[in-house]
């Protein structure tokens, strides 16, 4: 059953909402988590308002829109709102041991040094990520990382498309003026 | 079945939560495009008020100069529709913004697209004669005054320079005007100038003399929404506010 199929029907039984929840807990824990400062705690009680939010809203879905932008939208949205609300110091390491330390390892294929260096890269840049502003730390998550086209960026963030390009530009000259500040840059 | 998706089951089970009705996104919807549709139209007419208070009444000719005072200036000029030309443009951006596809045009282009709508929508209402018929009705509120009003008010005067009314013909005295306010005074011509027919309504520019003789500098006919000289009629124009006479 496809997403769409999904929502339309579950209004009538709840057991397909269920696997609705399930097909984007991940994916919408894993975007929170590069978006805000939130631990996990505060991501799953934010996912608890998001799906219910989502269940108040299922008529509200337009099917002229993929359901994934919609979901992301109201996530994205509900996210921005818990951020502003509770302006805090960030309460997550961005390399925590539970969500960062296995992928230092290297594995056997690669040379060692070779793999090294390629996890120091990707730790700098989740540093700088981490510093970009949200504003533009959620343009760079969606392009890059959940690999949105510019239009569904535009729904999902209710900008014109035009602006969405210029926007994601601009992210990303800011992600590497902050990146190239960091210390230990050659 | 995972731990967190059954959570959120039994939370909706426990506190039965519903989806709010499809007929509250629909009137919705309904209402954002109502509120865009309804402020072009509010706004269009607010262009079409100021079209008519440029086009038919006194305007021009203040900013052409002939009669040129800055408080002169800002009492005829159409603040009040042009605020609300600006509010509406405002307003039904805001409608159009909420639309389904509505964010997808750029904020200018929505801005200017909504004022040029406007615009032409307030040339249509003003061929149509809208305005004419608004100012009439307007005229049932208390604060509110005709454009005949402001322009009885406005060509009033004499001490300020400004007196208006009817040109009476075959005067031994010379020009007399019969003013709006039923009284009489001779015209006396600064210099050689072009006058109008007797019996024609003018607006005159110039200096009040001894015992009501008026110094014309300039005289033209006085075009556009005029009064209908009502004390031919043996009225006076209705004027509210005798205190703005002077």
């Amino acid at each position: 059953m496809t997403d769409r199929e999904l929502v339309q029907q579950c209004i009538h039984d709840i057991t397909l909402f269920q696997e609705l929840v399930q097909r984007y807990e991940q994916k919408l824990y894993t975007f929170i988590r590069r978006i805000s400062d939130l631990n996990q705690g505060e991501i799953y009680d934010l996912l608890q308002e998001i799906f219910l939010s989502i269940w108040k809203n299922l008529n509200a879905y337009n099917p002229t829109y993929a359901v994934s932008t919609w979901i992301y939208r109201i996530a994205r949205n509900a996210t921005i709102d818990q951020v502003r609300k509770h302006k805090h110091p960030s309460s997550r390491d961005a390399l925590s041991l539970e969500e960062g330390a296995y992928d230092w390892i290297p594995d056997e294929q690669t040379p060692f040094w070779e793999e090294l260096d390629r996890r120091y890269q990707k730790a700098r840049v989740a540093e700088a990520l981490r510093k970009l502003p949200l504003k533009y730390k959620e343009l760079i998550v969606l392009r890059y990382f959940e690999d949105k086209s510019y239009e569904e960026i535009s729904a999902i963030l209710k900008r014109p498309p035009g602006t969405v390009a210029t926007h994601v530009h601009r992210a990303k000259e800011k992600l590497r003026a902050i990146y190239d500040s960091l210390p230990g840059t050659l | 079945m995972n731990d967190f998706s059954t959570h959120i089951i039994e939370k909706i089970q426990k506190e039965h939560i519903q989806p709010t009705s499809r007929w509250y996104y629909v009137m919705r919807r309904t209402a954002f495009w109502l509120v865009f549709v309804g402020s072009l139209l509010l706004g269009a007419q607010s262009v079409a008020m100021m079209l008519l208070v440029l086009l038919d009444t006194d305007v021009a000719a203040v900013l052409t100069n002939v009669f040129s005072q800055l408080d002169l200036l800002m009492e005829i000029t159409p603040v009040i529709w042009m605020l609300f030309f600006i509010l509406f443009v405002w307003v039904a951006y805001l409608g159009l913004h909420h639309t389904p596809k509505g964010y997808r045009i750029p904020f200018s282009w929505m801005i200017l697209g909504n004022m040029l709508l406007t615009i032409l929508g307030g040339i249509g209402l003003y061929t149509l004669q809208f305005p004419h018929l608004m100012d009439r009705y307007l005229d049932i509120l208390p604060f509110y005054h005709t454009l005949e009003e402001q322009r009885v008010h406005l060509w009033s005067r004499p001490v300020k320079g400004y007196l208006g009314g009817q040109l009476l013909p075959g005067d031994p005295d010379g020009w007399v005007l019969l003013d709006f306010r039923g009284e009489r005074w001779v015209l006396d011509f600064a210099r050689p100038m072009p006058i109008p027919p007797a019996r024609t309504l003018i607006r005159a520019k110039g200096r009040p003399m001894e015992d009501h003789v008026f110094q014309v500098i300039r005289i033209e006919a006085l075009r556009g929404s005029v009064p209908l000289a009502p004390f031919q009629q043996g009225q006076m124009p209705r004027n509210r506010d005798e205190g703005r006479h002077n």
